[in-house]
């Protein structure tokens, strides 16, 4: 397995090694298609998340999209806002 | 699981016997210093105090010092002070002594810098007589236990500090006490913890410690969330102060908050404890330890090679390669589950961690027994109290 998604309410998935645009990654929560690469220890979406909708790891919300994410994409600090971020 | 140590004379009980020399002002060190290496004493210098300093910030320190010196873990303590600083070297002394340990204190202004050194010498080598062999006996339950994660990258939330979190859920239900600390390493995460107070009341003081961390940052006016994550975990991967948190808290487990302390603080009961300490490693550790941890579990990351001058503190990490780049620092590694989760499909993660959980309490008890971790074998002493008001 080269993602680990640790709780089964998570909308994201962390690769535990870096992976390319384009492959197919098995998680516990199915088989993905990367749209983009994955460094080690990044997050991709395993469901679509909506602008404004919470982003879920670990069971609990780590934050919000601020744009529409699409299965497979790459989930990080361009695409998600802290909610204790001002702005 | 046995323990064989020593069984002090106010009852408590440790699994090291150390003589320590502790300066309790910067202006002391030297003498402090000199002594150590005269006598093989353990050095306890401070970098930061005991000078112009105010009110609860004062309070704090001193006991940090006395927490220090009647620790468990620490035979007979020397207190050498300049004589003119704000803090007592007889006050400290004379606190260790009433919570029924031994402790003496020099002055150097009294003496003269050289009488003090040989007068030093000579208790430090008078008490290295009378120092007993390890052989009484305890069991798991009477161990007190300090949390730690410093330099966290993507393997700690997800391996090393969930093993611990089992660790944490096992050491507990055996009766044991556990404390954790850095306040602002569980902003975004601080709910679930106020969930698991025992009432409403450790609820709302926890949540109450947290909201004055955060408003003590917000006072610096930094825009704190721009520092946290660092741009290092961001690098790694974390995205939010809440994903940090939520991996950080994964070391506490699962059991009930039973109350929080302040920082330095031994805990008045057994079960988890919140010390309400910093972040920076070389503080945490300190104040965990004088609450009275007598092993700190450090998860890292990156790695660092951070000891403690009574305590053993046991680093773990779940990187492969901090494991082997820092062989010489990393106690248990376990960079075995990300390694087996790569290679197999049919595994689950939650059957490593008990792997993991594992391996972290083998090393515990080995480690009280008398193993030496690798920060003791490389000689790490890191100390340094946390301060929290102005400098006269």
């Amino acid at each position: 397995m080269k993602a680990i998604v640790m709780d089964e309410r998570d909308n994201v998935a962390t690769a535990i090694v870096s992976l390319k645009k384009g492959e197919k990654v098995r998680t516990t929560a199915g088989e993905i298609v990367l749209l983009e690469d994955i460094p080690q220890g990044h997050k991709f979406a395993l469901r679509e998340i909506r602008a404004g909708e919470p982003v879920i790891k670990y069971g609990e919300i780590i934050g919000i999209a601020t744009e529409d994410i699409k299965v497979g994409e790459y989930v990080h600090v361009h695409n998600v806002k802290s909610r204790y971020q001002g702005g | 699981m046995e323990i064989t140590g020593w069984r002090r004379e106010n009852g408590d009980f440790g699994i090291r016997n150390h003589i320590i020399v502790m300066s309790s002002v910067a202006c002391a060190n030297y003498a402090a210093l000199e002594i150590a290496r005269r006598t093989d004493a353990i050095p306890v210098v401070q970098e930061n105090g005991a000078c112009g300093m105010f009110g609860r910030d004062k309070k704090q320190f001193v006991r940090t010092l006395v927490g220090i010196g009647a620790h468990p873990n620490v035979a007979w303590t020397l207190v050498v002070g300049l004589g003119c600083e704000g803090v007592d070297s007889y006050e400290i002394a004379d606190r260790i002594s009433n919570r029924g340990r031994n402790a003496e204190a020099l002055l150097i202004q009294e003496e003269g810098i050289q009488k003090v050194i040989e007068r030093g010498v000579e208790l430090i080598n008078s008490a290295k007589e009378s120092l007993k062999p390890r052989k009484d006996t305890t069991s798991i339950d009477e161990l007190v236990i300090g949390l730690k994660c410093g330099a966290s990258d993507f393997t700690s939330g997800l391996i090393s500090n969930p093993a611990v979190g089992k660790v944490v859920d096992f050491l507990v239900e055996q009766g044991a006490t556990v404390i954790f600390t850095e306040r602002l390493e569980v902003v975004g995460a601080e709910h679930l913890i106020a969930k698991r107070a025992k009432d409403k009341n450790i609820a709302e003081d926890f949540l109450r410690r947290i909201r004055k961390a955060v408003e003590d940052v917000n006072k610096m006016g930094v825009d704190w969330i721009g520092s946290q994550p660092s741009m290092g975990n961001i690098r790694g991967g974390l995205t939010t102060i809440e994903e940090k948190s939520l991996g950080a808290i994964k070391k506490t487990g699962s059991v009930p908050l039973e109350g929080c302390v302040d920082y330095g603080e031994r805990p008045p009961g057994r079960g988890l404890y919140f010390m309400d300490g910093p972040g920076y490693d070389v503080q945490a550790v300190t104040g965990l330890v004088s609450g009275g941890a007598h092993i700190v579990l450090f998860t890292t990351g990156l790695g660092t090679y951070l000891g403690s001058p009574v305590s053993p503190v046991i680093k773990i990490t779940g990187n492969a390669d901090t494991a082997k780049r820092l062989h010489d620092a990393i106690d248990v590694d376990l960079s075995f589950i990300l390694k087996e989760m790569l290679r197999r499909d049919d595994v689950s993660l939650e059957e490593m961690l008990e792997l993991g959980k594992e391996k972290i309490i083998e090393k515990i008890i080995k480690v009280a027994n008398g193993e030496l971790t690798k920060s003791e074998k490389s000689g790490h002493f890191e100390f340094s109290i946390e301060r929290i008001g102005v400098t006269a």
